[in-house]
């Protein structure tokens, strides 16, 4: 390649760049260094060594609950959440009567800000006016009272309830790999005698594997980031029992302790990109992609 | 060769705006290390200097929660109105509207950012002191000692709270006091053979539970969402009941550790009231719930300040009539809740001269005794060193009238609430463990050690 349209290419990719630069990386390093300090935010940060790991790992069991819930929502994100997504998008690409329709009503709550999501289940799950208690009492339990949200054997399931079965992303990921798997392939498998229990676990499957990868990815990583939700009905409440890092995270700047919440961060970052490589092992991603 | 010109302008314009974004447009700030003489200069600079620059409007902006469906907005935004009105071509108050629970983050991230409205209020004690600190304030002391008739408003207690060691005035201290009482319906009372309120906490807990034998209601208006205020307001007052507690509260120092028998006895009264005398709604319920349930009539009591009284003739919220049933009390013991301990506005030191001295004028339009004693009127409260005048007196609401003649009557001491003495982190682990203490799963000395262990987490 000539070193003038090198040049073009390295002027293209200067915006991405610098817009790389300055809301990715100097934020990520920022946060990383920080974690390091005493800051409140305001003055300046004063290095303390290990002390706000320390803080956050050892003194009190918040980290290991908030991590117990985080490896339940993953596992409730990889066996419910993907799965139901991608068996939505299995039976869309049969194109039954109102597909499209129903593409699009599955589509409503991610078009729906998550905070206003969050009251709308506080009202469903609510005891006296609630949606769901109130249908219970109609059907014949009159005198049925739970607190979903308030009550500790149940809030973590209601949590778990306002984002499981809204897979409208894994179902996209996986509609738009299985569209595009070349209609040939289904007529020789047919020709060959397969059923299309056979079509779809011997050739759809196997093709859309990088879409539920990265589908699981996400869907994992919005568990670590999971913050609105939980935020705007119990606070990790009743005591810990729908607690997560990105309250601890939040825990940390309510109480200016920016080192601390960097700190936290940094253990959110490095979660991401832990659940990044386990995954692109695990389906091997890379091989898969030819990359 | 045009393509790759338009491209390379493109990319430019795009590296421009980036770094456009970055630039302010702020006007010229006040020295945050301004000398008390220099401010001094300032004040009497601003008599010479006061028709001279008259010539073009000062617009001063500033966020404030007070607005909406907020319940203080209905007096804020007219006195707002009034103000510029009154100061038309000379000075303009636009109010920004937030949301009261975004409003203490809203100032956190603004000051991270080095772009303070001129004026704010602080969103915790912790905040206070941490632009004390700094120096991020313009003093107010010059000006109030440059203006003796505003000074002479200020309520001693509250001009100490605001003043900094090296003698400084941080925020507004108050001119008046607003204390906290209760309200009671006097039908439901009565129903349950009740002609007046108890005196005593015994006597509260046997109206309770003959409220909730004869009539079938719940007793008490309570919540754990949000702060748990109203809980946390008969909380106050059952702790005032006690030595101790008064000490405490009055004390006005963080409480770090609460592995104590007085603690462990204030969450057992606490974990009472929550499982024999509210309603099942309470649990994870906010303020508007609470009151809702005070509205329908659904319970007999809740504990608030006086600015809730407005709600009890407003159709959108209460049935006909539902006025005439309130009675306005204060506590079992004669506790008033309230001070005049407490921060008020800021004046950021990025305010422009004219912007402080517009925000000055404010202060003395809040503080003239037309604006105080309506304030006074429309919200409760008392200004002890501006007197009510008798015509206003007799205007007032008649619940509003009640409970300042319980104030005068049966008060015998006043107390600030428990929110002056529990750190931030403890507030917010308390109302996420208040279901727990509610439903049995955690003991009230569990919940004390929980407490203790929040407090102490990040103390330093």
């Amino acid at each position: 390649m000539k070193n003038y349209n090198k040049s073009w290419i390295y002027i293209f990719i200067l915006p991405t760049l610098v817009i790389f630069l300055m809301f990715y990386l100097i934020p990520i390093i920022t946060v990383f260094i920080t974690g390091f300090t005493d800051w409140n935010g305001f003055d300046s940060p004063t290095f303390i060594g290990f002390e706000n790991y320390e803080l956050m790992l050892t003194y009190d069991d918040t980290f290991l609950v908030a991590l117990v819930n985080l490896l339940k929502w993953s596992l409730v994100a990889v066996s419910v959440h993907v799965p139901f997504g991608a068996l939505v998008a299995f039976v869309l690409y049969k194109k039954p009567f109102g597909w499209r329709f129903t593409r699009g009503v599955f589509m409503i709550p991610n078009i729906i800000s998550i905070s206003a999501w969050a009251i709308i289940y506080r009202f469903i799950f609510n005891d006296d006016i609630g949606l769901l208690n109130n249908f219970v009492r109609l059907i014949g339990a009159e005198n049925f009272h739970v607190n979903w949200l308030f009550d500790p054997r149940y809030a973590f399931s209601a949590i778990t309830l306002t984002w499981v079965f809204y897979a409208v992303i894994v179902t996209l990921l996986v509609l738009n790999d299985l569209m595009a798997i070349p209609k040939e392939l289904h007529e020789a498998a047919y020709i060959d005698g397969a059923t299309d229990m056979d079509i779809h676990v011997r050739i759809n499957l196997p093709l859309v594997k990088n879409a539920i990868a990265t589908s699981i990815i996400l869907s994992i990583v919005s568990r670590i980031t999971m913050f609105e939700v939980i935020y705007l009905t119990t606070k990790g409440g009743p005591g810990n029992s729908t607690y997560n890092i990105s309250l601890m995270l939040f825990e940390g700047i309510i109480n200016y302790e920016y080192g601390y919440a960097n700190a936290v961060s940094t253990i959110m970052i490095i979660l991401g990109v832990g659940v990044l490589v386990i995954i692109n092992k695990l389906f091997k991603l890379n091989k898969a992609t030819g990359n | 060769m045009m393509k790759k010109l338009m491209a390379f302008l493109l990319c430019l314009t795009l590296v421009f705006n980036i770094v456009g974004c970055s630039s302010s447009d702020e006007p010229e700030p006040t020295s945050g290390t301004d000398s008390s003489s220099e401010t001094k200069d300032k004040v009497n600079n601003t008599t010479e200097k006061e028709e001279a620059d008259k010539v073009e409007e000062v617009v001063i902006k500033f966020p404030h929660y007070k607005t909406g469906n907020n319940v203080g907005a209905k007096f804020f935004l007219p006195q707002i109105d009034r103000f510029n009105d009154k100061y038309k071509g000379q000075y303009r108050l636009e109010v920004e509207e937030i949301v009261q629970d975004a409003y203490g983050d809203k100032i956190k991230l603004l000051y991270q950012s080095n772009k303070l409205p001129p004026m704010y209020e602080s969103p915790d004690r912790d905040f206070l002191e941490i632009i004390k600190d700094n120096h991020t304030y313009v003093d107010l002391k010059p000006y109030i000692d440059a203006n003796p008739e505003f000074g002479s408003t200020l309520i001693e207690e509250s001009i100490a709270y605001n003043t900094t060691d090296s003698g400084e005035i941080v925020s507004l201290p108050y001119s008046y006091v607003r204390l906290i009482g209760a309200y009671y319906n006097k039908e439901i009372f009565s129903e349950a053979g009740i002609n007046t309120f108890p005196q005593s906490w015994e006597d509260f807990y046997a109206a309770c539970d003959a409220i909730q034998s004869e009539t079938g209601k719940a007793p008490l208006a309570l919540m754990t969402g949000e702060n748990a205020w109203t809980l946390m307001l008969l909380t106050s007052s059952y702790m005032a009941s006690m030595p101790e507690g008064k000490d405490i509260l009055k004390a006005q120092e963080m409480v770090y550790d609460y592995n104590t028998a007085f603690w462990n006895d204030t969450f057992t009264f606490v974990q009472n009231m929550l499982q024999n005398y509210s309603t099942t709604s309470a649990l994870g319920a906010g303020y508007s719930t609470a009151a809702n349930d005070f509205f329908s009539e659904s319970t007999a009591f809740i504990a608030n300040g006086p600015w809730m009284i407005g709600d009890f003739s407003n159709p959108d919220k209460v049935g006909d009539g539902f006025k005439d049933k309130v009675g306005a009390t204060i506590y079992p013991g004669g506790i008033g809740l309230g001070d005049a301990s407490g921060s008020w506005y800021i004046i950021s030191n990025k305010a422009s001269q004219e912007e402080v001295e517009g925000l000055i004028e404010y202060f003395k339009f809040l503080y003239s005794p037309d604006e105080l004693n309506a304030f006074l009127a429309a919200e409760g409260g008392f200004a002890p060193h501006v007197p009510m005048p008798e015509e206003t007196l007799k205007q007032l609401d008649p619940v509003l009238a009640e409970l300042n003649v319980s104030l005068e009557k049966n008060m015998t001491d006043t107390v600030p609430t428990i929110f002056a003495v529990i750190p931030k982190p403890v507030e917010e682990e308390m109302t996420k463990n208040l279901p727990l203490l509610y439903s049995g799963d955690m003991t009230p000395v569990e919940f004390c050690e929980k407490l203790t262990l929040t407090a102490q987490k990040f103390n330093k």
